[in-house]
């Protein structure tokens, strides 16, 4: 029986040792493993915050995790080994706890017999779950939100996606079409399309702006527009020489007042005409066909409109308009084809396809009249009484053969000193091959640097006036 | 120290013995049985004993009763502020015997088993002093020549806590002689009906004698041949080490700590105990239980505790509040 009770109650003690160990060894590794879980999820998250670098740290951090936990754990271990009591002050412990006094102490000493197991050997010792779950719980808590928390991936490029610059065509498209936008003379629906469309394809994935399939899109809407402005100028400009010769061609005319034409006169007149308002219909046709039309406003007037009437059915200031919109919109017109100048004299070139049969036309003609008694004080002669003084080529007239001169419409015609028949603005040709914008992958090509430059010293208009001279 | 081992049936008898001296001792303490328990256990373990109390609770009645009850001789001396110490000790005086004049000891009433110092604190500091050497080395000295008390000696001295005017209180080191120092209180009105129904006026009571003297000292034997087991020792020192300032928390407001001697008599006093109750070991329950008795009188506060209220006995319940018998820390997971 002794024995029994003795064997019993060692084995209550190395049960009790054990358990105590064990208590020692959670108590310490509990609230370690809390904090080490709270620095994991900190460290996590703040490497899941940066992109990219869970990819590269999340492994080494729940390795480090885990190291720690042993290393913890073991210094837990060592911690509970150390504060393990030893045999003699747990078993004074253990009768005390279940008030045997000392009866459990003299028998373990050998004095006495072993004590009775008593009914309640387990009070005292009973975990406390709360203590123990309540750690355990708020790691797993942490721990879980790591888990669950996104990293952030790592970006293709770092930074701002760089801005590209826009293709060459696509710019030089822009800025016509901006161009276009500024001449009300053309349909601005047209207008507002073709930007649209610009505004598309700009659109699209800047890296594919440089692709071969865009570079060749941003190119044809460059030259379709380019090409479109260039006709709609050229048309404008065609109209607008066609009125030009118009009005010269009545003002000549009227000059004659009542003096009949030769029928070689009246014939060629005619023919003129019929040239005139074909060239000017064919304009029309294009200022009204092309996908950049004209506005609405200026076709039906531009339809409306009689050459041969044009004095008498517009007004000085309708007619001005006209002029003024047909030159707006002639600016567009490549500089090759010269400009329009409804005054004309500033020795630039404006040479019409009619030009030649105009002169021809006034010329066969042979309709002179004298020179009106001119406004003002002459100049270049001596005043003889009164009256003002005459055409500052009147006296040439015979001696230069010439029938009957007559006065072109324009302003500054009257201020010369001797007649202009007709002058333009237009330019010398200088360089047919100059550069006219990028036309493939930005590839520049260089002009001839004049080599085309004429060098007559006289104009073509100049040149021509003398040839109708020494006719 | 005797290493023989204490039997079971020994202690039974013992503790049987002890029991019929408690209850022959209850007659005359009526109502007073722990007192009385503590007494029996105080003499078991050969210490002195103080008894303070107010005059008219039986205090030398208790003393007359134990006498009887063991059998042993006994003698009261009242302190009185002229008492000298050869009151106490004995005098020589000259003495013509067959021609011869020589100087014959004549003992004084220290010479018995019980002494009854009724009123101690009334004697002068002189007289009181000559009571030092007889309850720690149990003998006098007289004329040079040392003489032993009788075994067993016992002191068992009583003073009135009330009229102090005239009075000596007792040193430190006087104090420190006595092994328990008890408070005897009035009982309540059933015992003082008992003490009605079972006295009379100038008759003291009746004291059967439980054992012979030489029963008592067997029984003293015994009493030291109860196991003290190492860890109870290990408390034992680690109360009375608490008893000094800044050793416990308990200790705030103690001037001085209990001495080397009480934690010899913690554990004397405990073996007794024990072997009153019949067990062969002291255990922690004994050590509780007369901790007041042994520490509260070996105790001195400071002025500061002294104006707050304490008393000794407060702080000795703090200090065993304070120390447990098992100095293990527990885990906080475990409840």
């Amino acid at each position: 029986m002794s024995n029994t009770l003795e064997h019993s109650w060692r084995a209550e003690l190395r049960y009790t040792r054990r358990r105590l160990a064990f208590a020692w060894w959670l108590d310490r590794v509990l609230p370690a493993q809390a904090i080490l879980a709270l620095l994991l999820a900190l460290s996590g998250f703040l490497i899941k915050g940066l992109p990219g670098r869970w990819e590269l740290w999340g492994q080494a951090l729940s390795v480090a995790g885990l190291g720690l936990f042993l290393l913890i754990s073991c210094a837990a271990a060592w911690y509970a080994r150390r504060r393990l009591p030893a045999e003699m002050p747990l078993v004074a412990h253990l009768d005390h706890q279940l008030g045997l006094n000392c009866a459990l102490v003299s028998a373990w000493e050998g004095r006495g017999d072993w004590p009775a197991l008593p009914d309640r050997l387990g009070e005292g010792r009973s975990w406390d779950w709360r203590r123990i779950f309540a750690p355990l719980l708020a790691s797993a808590i942490l721990l879980s939100a790591l888990a669950w928390s996104p990293a952030r991936p790592l970006p293709l490029f770092h930074g701002s996606p760089p801005t590209r610059q826009i293709p060459m065509a696509m710019q030089e498209a822009q800025r016509l079409i901006e161009t276009a936008e500024a001449k009300p003379e053309l349909d601005q629906k047209a207008v507002a399309a073709l930007k649209q469309r610009s505004d598309e394809m700009l659109k699209q994935p800047q890296d594919s702006w440089y692709s071969d399939s865009f570079l060749e899109a941003a190119e044809n809407l460059r030259k379709g527009v380019e090409v479109q402005l260039a006709q709609q100028g050229a048309a404008a400009k065609t109209f607008g020489q066609a009125i030009h010769s118009s009005l010269e061609i009545a003002a000549a005319l009227d000059a004659m007042e009542d003096m009949p034409l030769t029928p070689e006169a009246k014939d060629a007149l005619e023919k003129f005409r019929d040239k005139l308002n074909a060239s000017a219909k064919e304009a029309l046709d294009q200022l009204a066909a092309s996908g950049l039309p004209a506005s609405p406003e200026l076709l039906k007037k531009l339809q409306d409109l009689a050459l041969d009437k044009l004095s008498s059915e517009l007004s000085a200031d309708d007619l001005a308009n006209l002029k003024n919109a047909l030159q707006n919109l002639a600016d567009l017109a490549p500089a090759d084809l010269g400009v329009l100048d409804f005054d004309g004299g500033d020795g630039k070139g404006d040479a019409s396809p009619w030009e030649n049969e105009e002169g021809d036309l006034l010329a066969m003609l042979g309709l002179y009249k004298d020179g009106q008694d001119g406004q003002g004080n002459g100049e270049g002669g001596v005043s003889r009484g009164p009256g003002d003084g005459g055409e500052p080529l009147g006296d040439e007239r015979e001696r230069l053969k010439v029938q009957s001169p007559f006065h072109l419409k324009g302003g500054k015609a009257g201020q010369d000193p001797g007649i202009i028949i007709k002058s333009s603005k237009r330019a010398p040709e200088v360089d047919k091959k100059a550069w006219k914008g990028q036309t493939d992958g930005g590839q520049a090509v260089a002009g001839d640097g004049g080599s085309d430059a004429e060098n007559s010293d006289l104009l073509p208009e100049e040149a021509q006036l003398l040839k109708k001279f020494y006719k | 120290m005797n290493h023989d081992v204490l039997k079971d049936h020994e202690a039974r008898d013992a503790a049987a013995k002890s029991a019929l001296l408690v209850d022959a001792m209850e007659r005359v303490l009526i109502g007073q049985r722990e007192l009385v328990s503590l007494t029996v256990c105080g003499v078991l373990a050969r210490g002195h004993i103080l008894l303070e109390g107010l005059p008219g609770l039986g205090k030398t009645e208790l003393v007359k009763g134990l006498s009887k009850a063991l059998g042993l001789s006994s003698r009261r001396i009242q302190f009185t502020p002229d008492l000298l110490p050869g009151d106490i000790t004995g005098t020589a005086i000259l003495q013509e015997q067959e021609g011869h004049r020589s100087m014959v000891f004549n003992p004084g009433p220290i010479f018995a088993n019980l002494v009854m110092a009724d009123e101690i604190n009334r004697a002068s500091p002189k007289t009181q002093s000559a009571m030092l050497e007889a309850m720690q080395e149990h003998c006098v000295t007289s004329m040079g020549v040392t003489r032993k008390l009788p075994e067993p000696f016992f002191v068992l001295a009583t003073q009135n806590p009330i009229e102090l005017e005239g009075t000596y209180p007792l040193p430190e080191a006087q104090m420190d002689r006595f092994l328990f120092k008890l408070e005897i209180r009035q009982g309540g009105p059933e015992s003082l009906q008992r003490i009605v129904m079972e006295r009379e006026m100038g008759i003291s009571p009746e004291v059967p004698q439980v054992m012979s003297s030489d029963d008592f000292i067997q029984l003293l034997a015994l009493s030291r041949r109860v196991h003290l087991p190492e860890v109870l020792a290990a408390y034992i020192a680690r109360l009375v080490d608490a008893t000094h300032p800044g050793r416990s928390k308990a200790a705030e407001g103690v001037r001085y700590g209990a001495s080397p001697r009480a934690a010899l008599a913690f554990a004397t006093a405990a073996k007794a105990r024990a072997l009153m109750q019949g067990r062969i070991h002291a255990g922690f329950d004994d050590v509780k239980a007369l901790a007041v008795p042994i520490l509260a009188h070996r105790i001195l506060l400071d002025y500061r505790a002294r104006l707050e209220g304490q008393s000794p006995r407060d702080i000795v319940l703090k200090l065993l509040e304070e120390i447990k018998p098992a100095d293990i820390s527990s885990p906080s997971v475990l409840r």
